[in-house]
């Protein structure tokens, strides 16, 4: 009798944890469910958009040599192993497409933001977990369709992850799927976002101010604003060239359009370039969606492991800000060479040049937190370390382009490619894997194995350097970027051996990621028990059970005293001081400790 | 005493600057190919690469710097058992040291490259020899003025994927696409403009030696954006004109008449400019 009252005296706002097994791990409601469907869902695409790549690279290096079993696999776009050119394409642009909307975003904002943000404000799930919950399975259907589209008539989207129109009004069936893939995947995206900006404004705990957020919330809170205000660009963008395609409208189709000596039926009065202006006004700031949250978790286990506070923590909070303002102007730098009127170009370029300045502001504050601490060398540091130290080529190499004379020649070339790349798996995913060693014992109660995580950094942290560094020579040489074969151009003669050995290594790269795999899995079987801190960190996701109960805190939820990095604090024994440990002695409550 | 000494070390310090110094060049000469630019061979591409090599030289102190420092932080302050980590939460003005130097170094690079991208890309010259380029899937159509420098008179010239144009000569090109984007790109003389249907753009540029390169398709245009290639012959302002003739002749015996009439010409920059 007493104990059925206790369970129904549960603390207001929470839901008694489901029993059913549908309910607990497929239409759960929980966001540390969701968190962890999102993480799965993104190293499923992870693995797919790898794989494509290396086949990608597979044809750099050796092109048009037959690879026999791909001949059974994909007999339409690799008959008796070779690879057609229209392949290539669709292998790039699934490559990209797969890598930054279906594994980049959702490990960095579906699993991390899901999983973190609630728990380190001290809310016992989202604002709306049900709209949570509709984000994830909204996100599943757009991951169906956009596999699917390799099986149509014609093959996959191959117009690049940009996908330029008039190209991409025209080409095969597989674009159409492309962006009606995209369309329902920005539904969940937006979702997310709302519930995300609802949740940290209204949740955040007692004694939770907004300069007592943890860096991680700070990042996810500024992407989600970039998200709402980003996204709805492109979706009217990809609604255009939708209608262009099935519906006979010309948004981005000019009069006279000629195709292949055909005059195309449906062209006149559209303008090429607006797809570009679109696309590109959702996509720098999507550059930066996939950036800050990685920024935010680099930020977040810098100080536990150097023990000592984040250098600056306003000015990193303002940075993130100033970066999210300036990347909604500074998508002219995309169409230097577009044809965009080239006064523009000089505005663009400026506007490119100063927001630099935020991620230097950032960089050197990584590096004041590292100053003087005690810096412990686990697998989630060494990760974060090579967040840093990679972020600053990705960042550095970004001021080649963003001067517009040198952009005439390196743009669309490998040494755009090479950038990115430094920037999106140099920093985004290096950060998630950060990310995931980071909160692997909070999310499953158990620790991976620091010895084969480091050796899956040392790997991952080689092999990387060896597949993309050299691309900054190939495109220096003026390889251009989408190229299927480059070796009949007397300019780019003398570079395969280059491209063999950046794919060898890329095999590398790949199988080093197996032993990621299987730690990941053994360790949540067979992984030693984690307990509620292992890390001996001060926020709040720590000062619960790993994992958490299913309202995230027992009894209520906790109140907040002091900032998140109060590490090695002078009047404080421990070297941590958990934000929710009540003050000793005289010192008030809620005082902010400075 | 210490003043010779000081001289002395004076003297090896200027030695070793000096000898830096030369033996910069130096070992930009003995790189491999793949690490040099390919040569430039227009009159702006040396201030292409000029700013290209000033832009390698700042990133790259600020890379050795930065990375110099994460390296020596983190071999210092590695763990050991009992170190107080120092217990800071920041200096203001550190933050704004290095919110301004990041700032004046983007500034001077912007400015910089301002006035080479105005040449460049905003000013074109008032003459030069007059070539029209539609790309179409996979091919350039390339239209030349002929000898008399004016489109749409019967020494037009109309050649597929044949660029050729005199050295020492500035090059107007008026460039449309029938189809989709296509991206015309002369890597050697640093050219590179989109090619867009629905309207035309206009560029320029001048060689400085004559040879043979190639044309390439920089923007991703379908399946045989790989093979959109062209094949570029910079010569002698006589051989163009030479050239120009050969290339008329055959297509349009009935203009033979008009030649003589446009043959004073030959060369039309000279005769205007």
């Amino acid at each position: 009798m007493s104990s059925v009252a206790v369970a129904h005296e549960l603390p207001h706002g929470v839901h008694p944890a489901p029993t059913s097994f549908w309910r607990k791990y497929i239409f759960s409601l929980d966001h540390k469910v969701i968190g962890k469907q999102y993480m799965f869902y993104a190293l499923f695409m992870l693995v797919i958009g790898g794989l494509l790549a290396t086949l990608v690279r597979y044809q750099l290096a050796w092109p048009g040599r037959p690879l026999a079993f791909m001949g059974k696999i994909a007999p339409e776009g690799m008959p008796g192993g070779q690879m057609l050119p229209e392949f290539y394409n669709s292998l790039f642009t699934m490559h990209a497409t797969i890598m930054i909307f279906f594994a980049i975003m959702p490990i960095l904002i579906g699993a991390f933001g899901n999983f973190v943000v609630p728990i380190q404000i001290g809310a016992r799930d989202m604002a709306f977990p049900t709209l949570n919950m509709l984000s994830f399975w909204t996100a599943v259907p757009g991951a169906v369709l956009i596999i699917w589209s390799f099986f149509v008539t014609g093959g996959a989207a191959q117009g690049g992850w940009t996908s330029y129109a008039p190209l991409s009004a025209i080409t095969p069936r597989g674009q159409t799927l492309w962006l009606l893939s995209l369309l329902v995947l920005g539904l969940s995206s937006l979702l997310t976002a709302v519930n995300f900006i609802t949740t940290i404004i209204n949740m955040r705990a007692p004694g939770m101010t907004f300069f007592r957020l943890p860096l991680t919330v700070w990042a996810l809170f500024i992407t989600a604003i970039l998200l709402l205000l980003a996204l709805p660009v492109l979706s009217g963008a990809m609604i255009m060239l939708l209608f262009d395609r099935v519906l006979g409208t010309t948004f981005f189709l000019p009069r006279g359009l000629v195709v292949s000596g055909q005059p195309w039926t449906n062209a006149g009065g559209g303008q090429a370039l607006l797809w570009q202006h679109l696309f590109w006004f959702f996509g720098h700031p999507e550059v930066y969606i996939m950036i800050l949250p990685a920024m935010g978790i680099t930020s977040e286990i810098l100080p536990v492991f150097s023990r000592k506070p984040i250098f600056g923590y306003r000015a990193m909070a303002y940075s993130i800000m100033g970066i999210a303002g300036l990347g909604f102007i500074v998508w002219g730098h995309h169409m230097f060479q577009s044809g965009m009127n080239p006064y523009l170009g000089t505005t663009f370029m400026i506007s490119t040049m100063v927001i630099a300045v935020p991620s230097a502001i950032k960089t050197f504050n990584w590096l004041g937190t590292l100053w003087g601490g005690n810096i412990k060398f686990t697998t989630p540091m060494l990760h974060a370390l090579s967040f840093v130290s990679m972020f600053v080529i990705g960042g550095l190499s970004g001021i080649f382009m963003a001067a517009t004379p040198v952009d005439i020649f390196i743009h669309d070339t490998y040494f755009i490619v090479g950038h990115i790349h430094y920037v999106l798996f140099g920093g985004s995913l290096f950060g998630a894997f950060a990310g995931m060693y980071f909160w692997f014992p909070k999310m499953f109660g158990r620790m991976m194995s620091e010895r084969w995580g480091k050796i899956h950094w040392a790997i991952t942290f080689v092999c990387f350097n060896l597949v993309f560094f050299p691309m900054h020579f190939l495109g220096m040489r003026g390889m251009q970027r989408r190229i299927y074969d480059y070796t009949q151009y007397a300019h780019l003669k003398g570079l395969q051996p280059m491209n063999q050995f950046m794919t060898i290594s890329l095999f590398v790269l790949g199988i080093g990621q197996i032993i990621l795999v299987f730690n990941f899995f053994l360790s949540m079987r067979r992984g030693k028990i984690a307990g509620n801190n292992p890390w001996h960190a001060n926020t709040l996701e720590w000062q619960t059970t790993s994992p958490p109960p299913h309202e995230n805190f027992k009894g209520s939820v906790p109140s907040v005293y002091r900032g998140p990095y109060e590490y090695s604090a002078p009047d404080h024994d421990a070297d941590y001081w958990p934000q929710n440990e009540p003050p000793t002695g005289a010192r008030p409550a809620g005082a902010h400790a400075h | 005493m210490t003043s010779r000494r000081s001289r002395t070390g004076r003297l090896a310090r200027l030695a070793a600057i000096v000898l830096a110094a030369a033996a910069v060049p130096a070992a930009a000469s003995a790189l491999p190919f793949w690490m040099k630019l390919p040569e430039g061979v227009s009159t702006y591409s040396g201030r292409i690469d000029g700013l290209f090599r000033l832009i390698l030289w700042i990133t790259g102190i600020i890379f050795v710097v930065v990375e110099t420092l994460l390296l020596i932080f983190l071999f210092k302050y590695r763990y050991r058992e009992g170190r107080r980590p120092r217990y800071t939460h920041g200096s203001n003005r550190l933050e704004v040291i290095w919110t301004i130097v990041p700032a004046v170094i983007c500034v001077v690079l912007a400015l910089l490259s301002r006035a080479t991208w105005a040449d460049i890309k905003q000013h074109l010259p008032k003459d030069g020899v007059q070539i029209e380029i539609t790309a179409e899937q996979f091919a350039w159509n390339i239209r030349y003025a002929g000898l008399d420098n004016k489109f749409d008179t019967p020494d037009d010239v109309l050649t597929l994927n044949q660029l050729h144009f005199p050295v020492g000569q500035p090059v107007i090109v008026t460039l449309h696409s029938k189809d989709v984007i296509h991206s015309f790109f002369l890597p050697e003389f640093r050219v590179k403009q989109d090619a867009v249907p629905g309207f035309s753009t206009r560029i320029w540029f001048e060689g400085t030696r004559t040879g043979h390169w190639e044309i390439a398709c920089a923007e991703l245009c379908g399946l045989g954006h790989y093979r959109m290639k062209g094949f570029v012959t910079v010569e002698t302002p006589e051989e163009f004109a030479k050239w120009l003739r050969d290339q008329a002749a055959p297509a349009a015996p009935e203009a033979a008449p008009a030649a003589p009439a446009a043959s004073p010409a030959a060369s039309p920059q000279e005769a205007k400019s």
